[in-house]
């Protein structure tokens, strides 16, 4: 006897520890909540009324009255918003008034208490620091009214009466079943299932059933009701994708609906209760009907109890299931953007500093452009069986990252080809010999003749390599400038081993490309793998004129006090001189005004300036763009995961992505200020001579100083007098 | 002639990467002239801060002038999202840094201000005297 009550003590402290341990882990786990860009309100930002009321929507501003924070009137182009507080990076920021006029896109009118507004950002997702896991909690808080109560007519009638277990709700069940002639209902309390889901396994055992009933007592004693609703909405099981389940109301919400919990109907909060049953039985695309029975059962319960009226329980009953097609199952919206905040958080933040709780993490985000990257991508591979991509977009002098998406096509978010995806970036590296190039000013300038001619190397192994042109065609001479703008590969590749591949090499690495990479000749074709991040990182170096900051997609974190942690601050770097990107990138501008990138003026007006550079490797396995307007930097990758050929070159492919992106972006043309130690002149367009302005054979170019040719070629003139004068207007009679 | 001594690794991969799509079929000597010109008009051109962003910069400069460096900084690249292409953001970011005694970041921003300044004398004037002060 004695023995046997030793044995009872040592088995409930021990269930007791293990209730309490468990419970606690999991309880009070506040997740980091991560933000996206505040977007800046002034006078003359890019905006529209649409998009600035879809996103106090989304933040859950409602519309109609100002009296309270949180609201907002739109009247035609006027936007009055009255802001919530919110907690910034650097503070606390109370609530205020804000009014706005709209006109052609931009802001035309700000009345506040200072010229620049941030907006409250939106919060795009939550996770734990310190576990892979993928969830989102919410707080007993944010669980909406009527679900509670639906949850608790439906599941557990005396929830807030009984202690843990529930004989009234047994004897209920048991009623009810002996009514039906079958198992309709379970005795379980809501303390009972979330114990059962928290600590036991599926087995169905009396010894089972006897811990979960003791362990269910056991939470109800330690800790209050509304404790144990938190953990259970956040536990409960409501769905399965594939290996991965749907544990909680939260994410549910996500899953089936696209929408957070908080802006969900009745109905369909009804819905979400009404399948704790049996996710997969009331599986609401795979039997609707069923599940729609369901829902309006718990309707009827919700008005029955005078939860709902009549009127607002029928119009509810009335609604579809409210169901998105394609269910997320990602709890967060951007996974791809948000596995590189966690990376670059383990990158440069202490590990105890990402364990500590309530972490507040302000990105870059900007998730309008983020939907239209993954909407030009997703486009574009629609009718491409099997054609991946990714796409990075970086505010090019910030280096902040706006947006990264890692997979044509929706779905389950998978392999994350924006950082994981480490291909040839072909001609994508000729800008960059360009630039090893004219750092020997002495050797070559922009109007440095080169030869487009086929040749052979020879190695010591008695191996030969002649790299051909896509074209298969040699131009023979031409300007330094034109090998680059026509992509010719004989002229760069001659260019890259006159230089040195190593220099090459050394440029990209001073660039940022990190990998270590022998010089072979072949990587003046490109034969360097790296992926799309990679590549926005060195463009940025080119971008941000030879002085660039690291990429980055966090901001800012602040501690669960609102303490800011150590911050992202820009901190650019010289790693090219200023004159040299001058002239790169003055190519590439050219390379879409005339060269191989051309194509995007079908869409944008001449005088809107964008630079870039195309690159396709080896019968199109990858197709490439990088390029930037004067604010955004975006690079395209595209591609088969198996390296089978696409088809597409760099402009057929990744440049159409990149220009249905950017027909939608503000035309922000590029602005090359030019900086001291850069001198333009006017050379032939075949012989690289000196020429004077108004030549028929001339063209601009820019020079570091002093290198500009010295020697006169013979003029054309004659039937230039347009030209001439087109070069007066806009020359301005400047060389 | 072409043999590369220096390429001890041995026989590259076959990696035949190329151009995107044939180059234009005129020459390059042709295609040339016009497009060049607009840029000419480029060089001379460049960005100056929006109204919001200098008034940033001088809540920044006043928040500097208090001390209040992280304020500064701040509202610095506040005024950097809105004008990311105004050479004076950088120069404010210079003197905050410079204000801190972080000199080779001040030494950077300067550089980066340069490089966006054009020809504007004044501006370079201003850089010049705050370089001077990088040592």
């Amino acid at each position: 006897m004695a023995v046997a009550a030793v044995v009872i003590t040592v088995w409930v402290v021990w269930l007791d520890v293990t209730v309490r341990s468990h419970f606690e882990g999991r309880r009070w786990q506040v997740p980091a909540r991560i933000f996206a860009s505040a977007p800046l309100l002034y006078e003359g930002a890019p905006a529209s009324v649409q998009g600035l009321v879809r996103h106090l929507k989304e933040l859950g501003y409602r519309a109609g009255d100002l009296s309270r924070p949180g609201s907002f009137l739109q009247t035609g182009n006027q936007l009055k918003i009255h802001l919530r507080p919110f907690q910034f990076e650097d503070g606390a920021v109370p609530a205020r008034h804000v009014s706005i006029e709209v006109a052609n896109g931009a802001i035309s009118h700000l009345e506040s208490r200072g010229p620049v507004v941030r907006l409250e950002p939106l919060e795009v997702g939550r996770f734990y620091p310190g576990s892979k896991e993928d969830r989102i909690l919410i707080s007993r808080k944010e669980l909406p009214d009527v679900m509670v109560k639906a949850l608790i007519l439906t599941e557990d009638r005396d929830f807030y009466s009984h202690h843990g277990i529930s004989l009234k709700g047994i004897a209920r069940a048991a009623w009810q079943n002996l009514k039906a002639g079958r198992v309709v209902q379970g005795g379980s309390t809501l303390t009972q299932q979330l114990v059962k889901n928290f600590y036991l396994s599926a087995e169905r055992s009396l010894w089972r059933k006897a811990n979960e009933a003791v362990m269910a007592i056991l939470l109800d004693a330690h800790y209050d009701k509304d404790a144990i609703l938190e953990a259970y909405a956040n536990e409960v099981y409501l769905g399965q994708s594939g290996q991965v389940a749907i544990h909680g109301f939260a994410r549910a919400s996500l899953f089936w609906f696209g929408r957070p919990l908080r802006q969900l109907s009745a109905a369909e909060q009804a819905l979400l209760v009404g399948m704790i049953r049996g996710p997969a039985y009331y599986h609401p695309l795979r039997h609707p009907d069923r599940a729609r029975k369901r829902r309006n059962h718990i309707l009827a319960l919700l008005e029955e109890a005078g939860v709902l009226r009549p009127d607002q329980a029928d119009w509810a009953r009335r609604q579809p299931l409210g169901v998105t097609d394609t269910p997320r199952l990602s709890a967060n919206r951007y996974p791809h953007y948000v596995e590189w905040v966690r990376r670059q958080l383990l990158e440069f933040y202490p590990e105890d500093v990402l364990r500590s709780e309530g972490l507040r993490i302000f990105t870059a985000l900007q998730p309008e452009l983020q939907e239209r990257v993954q909407r030009a991508l997703d486009q574009f591979a629609r009718t491409r069986p099997g054609l991946q991509g990714a796409f990075v977009l970086t505010e090019r002098e910030t280096g902040a990252v706006a947006a990264l998406a890692g997979q044509a096509g929706t779905g389950i978010a998978g392999f994350n080809r924006a950082l994981d995806a480490r291909r040839p970036i072909g001609s994508l590296i000729k800008p960059f010999i360009l630039a090893t190039a004219l750092q020997h000013p002495e050797r070559y300038t922009l109007a440095t003749v080169v030869r487009d001619d086929p040749f052979e190397l020879r190695f010591e192994n008695g191996d030969t390599w002649s790299p051909e042109n896509f074209d298969r065609e040699s131009k023979g001479p031409m300007l330094l400038e034109d090998a680059l703008v026509q992509s010719r590969n004989q002229a760069m590749v001659r260019v890259g081993l006159d230089v040195g591949v190593d220099q090459v090499l050394n440029t990209l690495k001073a660039a940022g490309h990190d990998a270590d990479i022998p010089p072979w000749p072949a990587v003046l074709l490109g034969a360097v793998p790296m992926a799309p991040v990679q590549v926005a990182r060195v463009y940025t170096a080119l971008a941000a004129g030879g002085v660039a900051p690291r990429l980055n997609s966090i901001r800012a974190v602040t501690d669960a006090k609102g303490h800011p942690l150590k911050a992202f601050d820009y901190a650019p770097e010289q790693v090219l001189p200023s004159q040299v990107a001058y002239l790169v990138q003055t190519a590439m501008l050219d390379v879409m005004q005339r060269g191989t990138g051309r194509s995007v003026y079908q869409s944008f007006p001449r005088d809107y300036f964008v630079a870039g550079k195309t690159g396709t490797t080896n019968d199109g396995r990858d197709s490439w763009f990088a390029g930037y307007n004067g604010r955004y930097l975006g690079v395209v990758w595209l591609g088969h995961d198996d390296n089978q050929p696409t088809g597409l070159t760099g402009a057929s492919g990744a440049l159409k992505v990149w220009r249905q992106v950017y027909r939608q972006l503000p035309a922000e043309s590029v602005v090359m200020a030019q900086p001291e130690g850069v001198e333009w002149a006017w050379v032939d367009n075949r012989t690289g001579l000196r020429l004077e302005e108004g030549c028929e054979n001339a063209r601009a170019l820019p020079f570091l100083e002093g290198t500009a040719p010295e020697e006169v070629g013979p003029c054309k003139r004659g039937r230039s007098l347009i030209g001439g004068w087109i070069r007066r207007w806009f020359g301005g009679g400047e060389p | 002639m072409w043999t590369l001594a220096a390429c001890t690794a041995g026989p590259s991969p076959r990696v035949d990467v190329r151009p995107p799509e044939p180059a234009t079929s005129r020459s390059a000597g042709e295609a040339g002239t016009p497009a060049s010109s607009p840029r000419i008009a480029m060089q001379v051109q460049r960005v100056t801060p929006l109204p919001a962003a200098r008034a940033l910069l001088a809540q920044s400069d006043a928040a500097l002038a208090r001390g209040e460096t992280a304020r500064a900084w701040r509202l610095a690249q506040r005024a950097q999202r809105i004008s990311p292409q105004a050479s004076e953001v950088y120069v404010q970011m210079a003197q905050i840094r410079l204000h801190e005694g972080k000199v080779a970041q001040a030494r950077q921003l300067l550089t980066k201000a340069r490089a966006l300044a054009g020809q504007d004398a004044s501006l370079l004037q201003r850089i010049r005297d705050l370089a001077a002060r990088t040592g």
